[in-house]
């Protein structure tokens, strides 16, 4: 039978899951066990998916572009996100009920306080990110805001991309205020875009050196479609451009589909472009699994599959369609699966229906 | 003797010292490497002139001659235990990941075309009278005379997804007596030079007047200095590839392209009567095991009247059918790229089946041999690897509107009709855009004679002069000497030509 959103088991659900994430001790093991219950009993299907495959495997990313699984038909659905065109030509949609939301807000901040701010006090945070203003429907602009508006100066700290591209006198005004006043300062957004800042800043003569206690942290390198920059290729720019040496720049893999995030756990090079594992924790676990069976791999490449106990509103496992090597140190996100090449000269349909279904 | 483990063919009369060695490393295999050489661009003038030279002695041949010794070297290819062929399997094998038995049947399939009744045919087809191609015929519509000229050099731009489809641009271009440079794909690289080896050893004539290399996708000098030497150019591959050479064509270029296309089938309620499930699925099996389903006259789904053999029973029936084939015909080895793009795919179809069991269903075997998958509508990439979608349509007239957006990009259809809904489905099917009709089960049995994407191939490459409106132009005696003969004795004299008066093109 179908659990409602509001039905006590929730309430407790919810309550173990936001503990955990704020580092309270619990049992994972338990949460996952009732997000299995929650998602069998209000998404039957899955368990013919998961006996067609294997138990815990996730939803592939692909479904979110047609028909995205919700698990509490009766709850208000709060926020949107589309994912990112680099997923496939049609958009996908991700809703969050309320409680869902406030989940990915702790869990968002839980990461972000491990990985990054640990040591620092109000540094000023750059967002090389949209305003969550400007792209209500953009999860990394919801979640890089949430992160600056928890941990950063409220004065010092900007978003510095605009419509239009870098906003540079608020970048400008903010680099050197936390130069002048010798604040940490830290560096958030898109791997293309932080890349792109620090050449135009070598370009233009107004390379710095950032604060003591500075850093960088970029996410969707592996998924840019433009071409990826390769880890060691950007912090020879970061190191160029803002003086951030070795230890000072993280990258993390999240997903519209996800709540949690996964940053580097280890500077050693794991993927063919420098890619560093990422190892998760309690809340979320990545895996890699063999393509031929699905079944996860300790070592070596094969795709990518999230669990995240933050995730109420829909199967809490997502099969992410990345490609990914597992290490000793976690796993190392290294590129999408080419979906869209035809082998052979037999045509990708999509290309030439623009990416619309053609109805019977 | 030419270099066994390498890509790429060198007449002997090019000057070695001005080639240079590479390693062709392909994308989807990186552990393994392919040796070959190749001209800077600078010299592929110097290169050229020497075709131009082996392409005059070529042109000198008849075309009787070059039918002949493509019918010898090609039932030599048919031939499962022709030294040549069983090296180019083991390579190709390695290089694509097919199985030895996919390999063999794509080279069965597509050596077997190439024999001399079938070259004649083609060439009657597309140019009338093939002695055309050795001297003016007479030409009753024009009360006149006719001739037709090939291209000194034919540029080629092959493709590696079908294991011996690179000897068919080759063919195209020696029939009108052309000079080629082929570029063989990192995909499969091995097959080209391969058959040009076999060709100069029952030829040199001909052999003599091909180039097989290698260049990268993205060395556009290389492109460039072989498009500044070819006065044709054919092209396989995707709207990417084949966009940046159109944009680097010269308007005096013939071009002839094969672009990425869709294939499909088509049974009628009526058609599964008369012929049974499974003898249609065991032909459609073959259909989609064949090339592994890499060739753009692959189905990449069959659409299925509904009726009292329903689309979901045929898609059971069929799944047997691919199991049944798979046995003695295995997929080989994925690559991890496809592994992981099928593993994808297969996952989100089993989801689809999960959510909604009345549309979708999947039949799979345990790797990757084979999948089928009813489904509501069309697959979105045309993925191969044996992954056929069967799709239920309402009417078989409801095929022909679900197959009409992919229009000119159309091309095969494998139709299971009869009687008048066969020739009215023919007719919008023709009409929709589809380029060729076949019984399913012969899908991938295409003929050289088949108007490739539509187009006249071999006519596409030559260039005419007529004349008309002259007296000197009525018919003589040597009108009646016919060019359907064997004549290898030409050939072996031009071959003693070429021995005498060995050119050293790139050395000038």
């Amino acid at each position: 039978m179908a659990l409602s959103y509001v039905d006590p088991a929730v309430d407790r659900l919810c309550a173990d899951i936001a503990a955990l994430a704020s580092g309270d001790p619990g049992d994972a093991g338990d949460v996952e066990a009732r997000l299995i219950e929650l998602a069998a009993a209000n998404f039957p299907a899955i368990t013919g998916f998961w006996r067609r495959t294997r138990p815990g495997t996730g939803v592939p990313d692909v479904v979110y572009k047609t028909a995205p699984p919700f698990l509490f038909d009766d709850a208000h659905r709060a926020r949107t996100f589309r994912t990112s065109s680099t997923t496939g030509r049609v958009a996908g949609e991700v809703t969050y009920s309320e409680r869902g939301l406030r989940l990915m807000d702790v869990s968002i901040v839980a990461g972000a306080r491990h990985a990054v701010f640990a040591g620092l006090d109000r540094p000023v945070v750059v967002r090389l990110v949209p305003s969550a203003a400007a792209a209500p429907h953009m999860v990394m602009a919801y979640g890089m805001e949430l992160i600056a508006r928890t941990f950063g100066d409220p004065v010092l700290s900007t978003c510095a991309l605009g419509p239009d591209g870098f906003v540079w006198p608020a970048l400008r005004l903010s680099l050197d205020s936390a130069i002048a006043e010798e604040r940490p300062v830290v560096l958030m957004g898109g791997t293309s875009a932080m890349a792109n800042l620090c050449r135009a800043l070598i370009e233009n003569g107004e390379v710095r050196q950032l604060p003591a206690g500075s850093r960088a942290v970029d996410a969707g390198g592996a998924k840019s479609r433009s071409g990826a920059v390769a880890t060691d290729e950007l912090r020879a720019l970061l190191d160029q451009a803002f003086g951030l040496g070795g230890g000072t720049h993280l990258n993390l893999f999240g997903m519209t589909e996800l709540a949690s995030q996964l940053y580097d756990s280890a500077d050693v090079a794991l993927g063919p472009r420098g890619e560093r594992p990422k190892a998760g924790h309690a809340m979320v676990r990545a895996r890699v699994r063999h393509p031929d069976d699905l079944s996860p791999r300790e070592c070596g490449a094969g795709l990518l599959d999230v669990a995240d106990l933050c995730v109420i509103d829909r199967p809490y496992a997502v099969l992410t369609g990345d490609w990914a090597v597992a290490g000793e140190h976690g796993v190392a996100v290294t590129g999408r699966v080419d979906r869209t090449s035809a082998r052979g000269c037999s045509l990708v349909l999509d290309g030439i229906t623009g990416g619309g279904r053609i109805d019977a | 003797m030419p270099d066994p483990s390498a890509v790429t063919w060198f007449p002997s009369w090019v000057d070695r010292a001005h080639l240079r060695s590479f390693d062709l490393f392909a994308p989807d295999r990186p552990d393994l490497a392919h040796r070959g050489e190749r001209p800077e661009p600078a010299r592929w003038p110097a290169v050229a002139e020497g075709l131009r030279a082996a392409r005059s002695r070529l042109a000198g041949l008849p075309v009787a001659a070059i039918i002949d010794v493509i019918d010898r070297v090609c039932t030599q290819w048919t031939d499962r235990e022709f030294p040549h062929r069983l090296a180019a399997r083991r390579r190709i094998v390695a290089a694509t990941g097919f199985s030895p038995e996919a390999v063999d049947r794509s080279l069965d399939v597509e050596l077997a075309n190439y024999r001399r009744a079938t070259l004649y045919a083609t060439l009657r087809r597309e140019l009338g009278d093939p002695a055309v191609l050795d001297r003016f015929r007479p030409d009753p519509e024009l009360a006149g005379r006719t001739r037709a000229h090939g291209p000194e050099i034919t540029g080629v731009i092959l493709t590696g997804n079908v294991p011996g489809l690179p000897a068919l641009p080759i063919i195209r271009a020696l029939l009108v007596k052309s000079a080629v440079i082929a570029k063989v794909a990192s995909g499969e690289p091995a097959f080209a030079a391969a058959f040009v080896a076999s060709l100069a050893e029952v030829a040199p004539a001909l052999a003599d007047a091909v180039v097989v290399t290698y260049w990268r996708r993205d060395d556009h000098g290389s492109l460039d200095a072989v498009l500044g030497v070819a006065d044709a150019v054919i092209a396989y591959g995707g709207a990417e590839a084949c966009r940046a050479i159109r944009a680097r064509l010269r308007p005096e270029h013939r071009y002839v392209e094969h672009p990425h296309t869709f294939s499909a089938g088509v049974l009628t309620q009526r058609y599964l009567a008369e012929r049974g499930l499974a003898g249609t699925a065991a032909a459609v099996a073959r259909d989609v095991a064949t090339f592994n389903q890499h060739a753009c006259i692959a189905p990449q789904a069959y659409l299925v009247e509904e009726g009292e053999h329903s689309p979901r029973r045929f898609a059971e029936v069929l799944a047997a059918a691919m199991a049944a084939d798979a046995e003695g015909h295995p997929l080989g080895e994925l690559s991890d790229r496809a592994a992981a793009a099928a593993a994808l795919q297969r996952t989100a179809d089993v989801w689809r089946a999960a959510t909604d069991e009345s549309s979708w269903s999947t039949w799979t075997s345990a790797g990757f041999d084979w999948t089928v998958v009813l489904a509501p509508d069309l697959p979105e990439s045309g993925g191969g690897n044996r992954v056929i979608r069967v799709v239920p349509v309402r009417t078989a007239g409801a095929a022909v509107d679900l197959l009409r957006p992919v229009g000119a990009r159309l091309q095969n259809i494998g139709l299971g009709a009869t009687g008048a809904q066969f020739r009215e489905l023919a007719e919008r099917f023709a009409a929709a855009g589809a380029s060729r009709i076949c019984e399913p089960g012969r899908m991938a049995e295409p003929s050289m004679m088949w108007r490739h994407d539509g187009m006249p191939c071999v006519a596409g490459l030559v260039r005419w002069c007529d004349i008309e409106m002259h007296q000197e132009s009525r018919a003589s005696e040597e009108d009646d000497d016919g060019p359907d003969r064997p004549d290898s004795a030409r050939v072996s004299e031009a071959s003693r030509h070429r021995r005498s008066d060995r050119l050293h093109a790139a050395r000038r």
